[in-house]
């Protein structure tokens, strides 16, 4: 049984940051449902990968949610936005700021409708300042944050995290912000306003070099594949792809140089402790990446994870589809897609060992539960044909 | 007033996955209590970096929180323990898979005593399947998490997160689950175990790729900073330092050709007019000619120009230019840490607003078992007793 059974989301997210937040909501039992745009839908139905003209992206993102097609800006849409509001306990969105307020559908008109309504939003820069007019994509709140700026080589680029962060860890900001106010309705009976923004977010996930810039005055660079705390941690080339190593500390480094086989790096005094490794560690790379470059990464994983080392090969998305950890963990998970058939997406995190996530149903087609749900909310045959008529529906 | 007001917590946790879970709890009103060894303290009160050997990352992630000076390797700690479970909602640990067990503080211990109790654990791997005891780290669980293989350069060496990820994700979903345990345990009464791992956190993170592999075969990997379903979504150097560029519609594209880089030829070209083709040609001929405009330019000037025309973009800003930007200010994301005992610094504000009840920024934390005396007075034990056993060393 669902933890958020009996739960109704009118949910207005759109792309990949709102919809990851109520993917978790629909994961632990909540009614989702997603108004979308007439004819269109989501944007996300436009992003590849793309099957029978089915977007696999927004089949990853909105499994078990339901589908109905609305003109938001219309009278008779906003009628039937505040017919499903009257008995919802959550609304959630992610335009640009203010959007839904300037349509007269904001946070004051739903709490009107229903007064302990949980409103969720998320926005890319807030709702004031200076960038707060402004869209925010991905890339560019990765930009602003420094988060690009600290992640890469010294020598390269700034490097983009490649999934999109800001998108996801916001989503799921909100989605604790939601399980909060939700919690506290329980005792007091009275919803509120669930804000978070995608800069806000990532700058949480830069507490650290925020606290040593203000802290210590000191800047912050990218620092590539190293650890800023033990040596040797490293991702490292071999003969058929790349292995990260971490020494967490003086006895795995030990056992790693065992491993090798190669005393000469336990008398290396250049390498005695973590901070001369530390100090070294340039070199010290250049030296194992020169003993392990004819290894194969399966079998060198297997070899130092036994010497309890820590290492794992890189996985690529193939590879991780044999992944017997993830398997075993419902973290690949297949789905029987309505348009697009057999589909795999991640499963959920939250292993709750009574109430876990419920991942097994598909995302709708468009517009799928349009003519359920309004006539539930009473509208005649006659009366939802002539809103289809009249494109509102 | 704050959600989580009247919620205790026991925190065992000793890494940084586990101290952001209990900030967050911590943040939201809840009373965390640490226990710490009161011989040795919390291995996170040794994080970088640190002023006067005080840890400001541990100012940051304990602020609002108590410490229990006890040493759980005791037996005389087990009584201590014991109480303080029965009168609690919640313990988090982040230590490895079997390491609770040996002081006999398994979920499956505790709930002995403590049927109703909440227990999150995380790990690297998690508590079940096949590599839950194989060791692990942080770079590990991102290397099996795909997301490593997802960023860098195309052809390149896979890139690591600049910042520790995993543990980020994982303290979100963590403190999540626990919310939602503490729903169900509110309406039904019960409670149950948490197990979150930074490798299904991480996992979680990577779009569409396992739809992709599985419907067409695609592996989706790293390419550098462009995007692959939409095009020019990049980041270009200038000529004086980088510019983040997010061209995702037909009229931005062509806003972006003919008043960003002066090319109007383009919006017409037969493969750049749509963006399939823009996407298709985009790495080795459309990034080039592009890219050979910008570098003549200012990231400012692109900034602005984008801007003016609706398209979305940004300098890539270092970590001190982000602070000072003036937006930052004006929207309360950074938070003070002032107090002149320990140190003073400047820190992102939990970026979760609630509207009725906000999370508050403490500027106090506990130094090594501060809170001891309170705590077992609270569970009943009387002056003697603690001083007996602090004489034993186990408080």
């Amino acid at each position: 049984m669902g933890i958020f059974d009996g739960v109704k989301v009118i949910d207005f997210t759109h792309a990949y940051a709102g919809p990851f937040t109520t993917l978790n909501l629909a994961d632990f039992g909540a009614d989702v449902i997603k108004i979308e745009r007439r004819e269109t839908g989501d944007v996300s139905r436009g992003w590849g990968p793309f099957k029978n003209d089915y977007s696999g992206y927004y089949g990853s993102f909105n499994r078990g949610k339901k589908s109905i097609t609305l003109d938001i800006r219309s009278q008779e849409g906003q009628k039937i936005i505040f017919d499903l509001v009257k008995d919802a306990d959550i609304v959630c969105s992610n335009f640009k700021a203010g959007t839904l307020d300037k349509y007269g559908i904001g946070y004051d008109k739903m709490k009107e409708i229903k007064p302990d309504i949980i409103y969720a939003t998320i926005s890319g820069f807030g709702e004031t300042g200076v960038l707060s007019k402004f869209a925010a994509y991905d890339n560019v709140v990765q930009a602003v944050s420094g988060l690009m700026d600290v992640t890469g080589f010294p020598e390269g680029d700034p490097s983009k995290i490649g999934p999109a962060i800001g998108d996801s860890f916001t989503g799921l900001m909100l989605f604790m912000g939601i399980a909060m106010a939700y919690y506290k309705r329980l005792e007091t009976g009275k919803g509120q306003k669930v804000d978070v923004t995608m800069l806000g977010s990532l700058m949480a996930m830069l507490d650290n070099p925020i606290i040593t810039s203000t802290g210590l005055g000191e800047e912050v660079k990218r620092k590539g594949n190293i650890n800023n705390h033990y040596s040797p941690s490293d991702v490292y080339r071999v003969k058929d792809g790349f292995v990260t190593i971490a020494a967490k500390n003086q006895s795995i480094w030990e056992s790693f140089s065992k491993s090798l086989g190669e005393n000469t790096l336990l008398e290396d005094s250049r390498f005695a402790n973590n901070e001369l490794r530390m100090k070294n560690k340039e070199v010290l790379k250049e030296i194992i990446e020169d003993l392990i470059k004819n290894e194969n990464k399966l079998e060198l994983e297997k070899s130092l994870t036994s010497n309890g080392v820590p290492c794992a090969a890189v996985s690529n998305i193939k590879d991780s589809f044999d992944n017997e950890q993830l398997i075993e963990r419902d973290m690949i998970i297949e789905l029987d897609d309505p348009g697009i058939g057999k589909l795999k997406v991640v499963g959920n995190p939250m292993k709750l060992s009574i109430d876990g996530p419920l991942v097994n149903k598909p995302s709708p087609l468009l517009g799928n539960n349009t003519s359920q749900l309004l006539s539930e909310l009473g509208y005649s045959e006659d009366k939802i044909n002539d809103l289809k008529d009249k494109k509102v529906i | 007033m704050r959600p989580l007001d009247g919620i205790r917590v026991i925190d065992f946790t000793e890494n940084l996955a586990g101290n952001l879970t209990t900030m967050y709890l911590a943040s939201f009103g809840a009373e965390v209590i640490k226990i710490e060894n009161p011989n040795k303290g919390l291995k996170t009160r040794k994080y970088e970096p640190l002023k006067d050997k005080q840890s400001l990352y541990f100012a940051y992630l304990s602020k609002g929180t108590k410490s229990l000076g006890i040493d759980i390797s005791k037996e005389e700690s087990k009584d201590i323990i014991e109480n303080l479970i029965k009168n609690s909602d919640v313990i988090c640990e982040s230590n490895e898979p079997g390491y609770m067990e040996k002081f006999g503080l398994a979920y499956e211990d505790v709930k002995k005593i403590n049927p109703e109790i909440i227990y999150s654990s995380q790990s690297y791997y998690g508590h079940t399947g096949p590599l839950k005891n194989t060791p692990g780290s942080s770079c590990t669980a991102q290397a099996y998490g795909v997301s490593m293989d997802m960023t860098g350069v195309h052809g390149g060496e896979p890139i690591k997160a600049g910042p520790p990820m995993g543990e980020h994700y994982s303290a979100g979903y963590a403190a999540s689950g626990i919310v939602m345990a503490l729903i169900r345990k509110k309406m039904d009464g019960y409670g149950q175990k948490l197990d979150v791992s930074l490798l299904d956190s991480l996992y979680s993170t990577i779009e569409a790729a396992a739809a992709a592999y599985s419907m067409n075969g695609e592996i989706q990997t790293r390419k550098g900073n462009f995007d692959p379903a939409c095009a020019p979504y990049d980041t270009f150097q200038t000529n004086d330092g980088f510019v983040a560029v997010g061209v995702a519609s037909e009229i931005q594209w062509q806003n972006f050709a003919k008043y960003v880089v002066n090319m109007p030829e383009l919006v017409t070209h037969p493969i750049y007019s749509t963006n399939t083709g823009r996407c298709d040609d985009y790495l080795y001929n459309l990034r080039p000619i592009l890219a050979d405009h910008i570098i003549n330019c200012s990231k400012y000037d692109i900034e602005r120009l984008c801007r003016d025309y609706g398209i979305p973009s940004a300098e890539v800003m270092d970590i001190d230019g982000m602070i000072k930007h003036p937006h930052i200010a004006e929207n309360n994301f950074l938070s003070e840490f002032n107090n002149e005992n320990i140190a003073s610094f400047v820190y992102p504000s939990l970026p979760i607003v609630l509207s009725e009840t906000p999370a508050l920024m403490e500027n106090e934390i506990p130094f090594v078992g501060e809170d001891t005396e309170d705590i077992l007075g609270s569970l009943g034990y009387d002056n003697d007793f603690i001083k007996t056993f602090r004489n034993e060393k186990a408080v």
